[in-house]
């Protein structure tokens, strides 16, 4: 891990260095042509959100999502829309209706009043799903929120597409972009809940849903339409107190929890403000001839940050936490805000002169091959961290925040690669007497990774991530949903570099479908014992940055996306489509 | 590529928070624009523009307000090897009578000092005139302010390079890189399509944004997925 880090020291460093030589010889830019000049400013600072005190709100814990009788799913499933249905039928239903309602961020004013938000089955995030390899499900998403003009929420659009982040799902599953619906109208997704080829060591932990919808993921996302879907396996059981000598028995139940990381801004009302247009003050400073008092804004494509930090849809929030060992599942939940999480106690546990410890043991969802301890964790917008946190080190009384020191440019594009020492208080947990024994463990050895067998690698692709015309392109080019920029035979392996061609921003770049693993970054192969040594599906492309990874795509066909997971570079269209097409008809 | 390296450029005063802004501020802002033509109140300048019909128009006011409109820049000069209004125009053949009516579509120039009201006029007449879409010229700093909301291509060259009205404009014979800004002022919603999506899919796009009345039915009907072997669009598994 440390070598991940430092690579993204040095590339933000290195950028820095870059900056002042060329500043000095560049002298004045102009800025006629650009969508954000320099001296641009987002809302937040404009206008910050209303106060709101930090750690008097309870944690939301979401709902375990229930299944409901095959008979109430009315009409009945169409089993010919869905491949290899009859393979995987359904063994529970799931019903959630997406909906507008007040959602309380916060219990003292404005916030008490409610923010008017999306989410499903009347909650965001919305319930957890707890699913099992083996059991295959179907969730109907029926689409209830008011028509386009009618509702509350304005900057949204009430129309849905919802994705199973990373499943391993048919496209006509996966909620992809192109696959929105509108009010009134619903769509089944089966999750057929087996690992890419039937592999156990494929097998995934912690996924997310959350909206696609082509040009308005980042909004959509924002107003509320997320939650998590918790995979199990007899290894990774669910159960703390699994007598199975194979089960990894890591924390279970209310020891294990899921949290979901959004930065929102808020007007003086207490309502979540989605900036279309961010104001830029650029001209406020008083020039002859200029106008002084007025702000100007500018359509953004480079991303949202908000003022409030917010766990699963709380600000700032606190938790009881037992003196025991807890598997939290840290999400970045975007839209734009990158983070680098550390644990902070007022009084330091024992033994934690370095800082306080996470014991890593998933990326991405994916359980590593072993558990590495970090100090910190970088958790780019969609990733994902479950951490093992024993706050057995902790005295009872004790207060344990969760802190962010990664500090962001204001445009949202990305870190400004300074640390931001003090740092931001996410969240804090208070260390309460265990009720009972622990009787969770943490293994030594978690899941093996599958074998890289480059016998079957078909292709190597170059896909190169840059700003062109103001825009955010890969290859030079805008998504379009009509065009197949990549033709992958199905079952076969491919080889791709992903580029990144700015030397000041960087691109969470998420593929659907299937995990890969990283080969090289910048020329460079990743180390044993690196958590980067693992199944991924959202790389972190730093500036000038170039990751190559090796992946499969097997067992499905049909249409499906590879994006820039900071939303609003997604929605201002850096994305493209990739088809997994019948072997012998790949590009 | 020539922009990503100006845009290089630009990123260090970024981080120093150089003002390099305003040396070309003051060309930007002129003081012909009042502050309130220049408001919070709404997201874009609501500045005198003259139409291709010779008719003197707020932008905001007259184009904008409580309609859904697709806005995009061009010039005349551009459309041979930019054909952006060609484009636009299929999308506005198939919006058919719905144009005018529930969506409205302005063009704005990005060389009004070579694109006169008339040269807009006959470019429309000849190529591009239809109800409820208008073309617009406007002054060189209210073009500026209008370049300063809406998204417009990221300019190439240096100040000495580029005269301040050009459109200089980064493409290539086989595809170009732009948008257009698509939205609901009334809701406030915005969107963006690129520009070389086909048009039909550019016309359902617009079409999301349209309000709709609220239906107040419990019955609720499938979107999909469509049966794998039925028909429909290549670019998604829609049923409707």
């Amino acid at each position: 891990m440390t070598k991940r880090r430092d690579v993204l020291k040095l590339g933000l460093a290195a950028t820095g260095a870059g900056i002042a030589a060329k500043a000095i010889n560049a002298g004045a830019v102009p800025q006629s042509g650009l969508v954000f000049p320099q001296t641009f400013l987002p809302s937040i600072k404009e206008e910050p959100s209303p106060a709101a005190t930090p750690f008097v709100a309870p944690l939301v814990r979401m709902p375990i999502a229930q299944p409901v009788s095959a008979s109430s799913i009315t009409p009945p499933p169409v089993e010919a829309a869905h491949q290899r249905y009859d393979e995987f039928l359904p063994k529970k239903f799931y019903s959630q209706v997406i909906s507008e309602f007040r959602w309380r961020y916060h219990p003292e004013p404005p916030y008490d009043q409610g923010s008017w938000s999306w989410g499903f089955n009347g909650m965001t995030p919305g319930e957890t799903f707890h699913a099992y390899y083996g059991e295959p499900i179907l969730v109907r998403r029926i689409n209830m929120l008011p028509p386009v003009g009618s509702g509350h929420v304005k900057f949204a659009l009430p129309s849905v597409s919802i994705h199973l982040h990373n499943a391993h799902t048919a496209s006509e599953s996966d909620g992809i972009p192109q696959d929105y619906f509108d009010s009134s109208y619903f769509w089944d997704y089966h999750y057929a809940n087996f690992p890419a080829g039937n592999d156990p060591r494929e097998a995934m932990s912690t996924l997310w849903y959350h909206d696609h919808r082509l040009d308005f993921t980042a909004p959509n996302v924002y107003a509320g339409l997320t939650g998590f879907y918790l995979l199990f396996d007899e290894l990774d059981s669910n159960n703390e107190r699994d007598k199975s000598p194979h089960a990894f028995r890591l924390p279970s139940g209310e020891y294990d929890i899921p949290l979901i990381l959004h930065d929102v801004k808020f007007d003086q009302n207490g309502q979540a403000r989605w900036d279309f247009f961010n104001p830029n003050p650029a001209d406020s400073t008083g020039r002859e001839g200029g106008i002084t008092d007025h702000h100007w804004n500018h359509y953004t494509t480079n991303g949202m940050l908000g003022d409030r930090f917010t766990v699963n849809r709380t600000i700032q929030p606190f938790l009881q936490v037992e003196r025991r060992k807890y598997r939290l599942r840290i999400l970045n939940g975007g839209p734009s805000r990158l983070y680098n999480l550390a644990l902070q106690a007022a009084r330091p546990s024992k033994g934690s002169s370095n800082g306080e410890k996470f014991i890593v043991i998933s990326t991405d969802g994916n359980l590593l091959p072993e558990p590495i301890v970090q100090r910190n964790i970088e958790v780019w917008v969609a990733q994902r961290h479950d951490v093992i946190v024993d706050f057995s080190n902790f005295r009872d009384g004790d207060q344990v925040y969760l802190v962010n020191h990664l500090e962001m440019k204001d445009d949202g594009t990305g870190p400004t690669g300074r640390d931001n020492a003090k740092g931001d208080l996410i969240m804090r947990f208070d260390i309460v007497p265990a009720k009972g024994p622990d009787l969770s463990r943490i293994p030594d050895r978690l899941r093996e990774l599958p074998p890289i067998d480059m016998s079957i690698v078909r292709k190597e692709r170059l896909f190169v991530f840059d700003y062109t015309n103001g825009l955010w392109t890969i290859n030079g080019r805008l998504m379009d949903p009509n065009r197949v920029d990549a033709a992958i035979e199905q079952g076969s392996a491919e080889i791709w570099t992903l580029r990144n061609a700015g030397n000041s921003w960087v691109h969470p770049i998420h593929t659907h479908f299937e995990e890969f693993q990283i080969l090289e970054i910048n020329g460079k192969p990743v180390k044993h014992g690196d958590v980067l040594k693992s199944r991924k599906d959202v790389v972190s492309l730093g500036p000038n940055m170039e990751m190559k990874f090796y992946s499969r795509w097997r067992d499905f066909l049909g249409k499906h996306v590879m994006h820039c997971h900071n939303v609003v570079h997604e929605d201002h269209a850096m994305m493209i489509r990739w088809d997994i097409v019948p072997p012998g008809m790949g590009d | 590529m020539t922009t990503r390296r100006n845009f290089l450029k630009t990123g260090p005063a970024a981080v120093l928070g150089l003002t390099g802004f305003t040396l070309d501020a003051n060309a930007v802002v002129a003081p012909s624009i009042t502050a309130s033509e220049i408001s919070m109140s709404h997201s874009f300048p609501n500045t005198e523009v003259i139409a291709h019909t010779g008719e003197k128009l707020r932008f905001y006011d007259d184009l904008i307000k409580d309609k859904v409109v697709m806005i995009n820049f061009m010039s005349i000069g551009n459309e041979a090897k930019f054909p952006v209004t060609a484009r636009l125009v299929k999308v506005a053949d198939l919006l058919a009578d719905r144009l005018g009516r529930d969506i409205h579509m302005i063009s704005v120039t990005r060389e009004p000092s070579r694109d006169t009201q008339i040269d807009l006029l006959n470019f429309a007449e000849k190529f591009a005139i239809r109800f409820g879409w208008t073309f617009v010229r406007a002054d060189i700093p209210v073009l500026k302010a209008l370049e300063n909301r809406i998204y417009h291509h990221g300019a190439v060259g240096s100040n000495a390079e580029m005269p301040p009205d050009s459109t200089n404009l980064v493409h290539s014979i086989s595809h170009t890189v732009d948008i257009v800004l698509y939205g609901n002022s009334q809701a406030g919603l915005w969107g963006t399509f690129p520009i070389e999506i086909n048009a039909e899919d550019a016309a359902r796009r617009v079409s999301w944004v349209v309000p709709k009345s609220a239906t107040q039915t419990s019955e609720t009907r499938r979107a999909g997925p469509r049966e794998i072997s039925a028909a429909g669009f290549s670019s998604d598994n829609r049923q409707v």
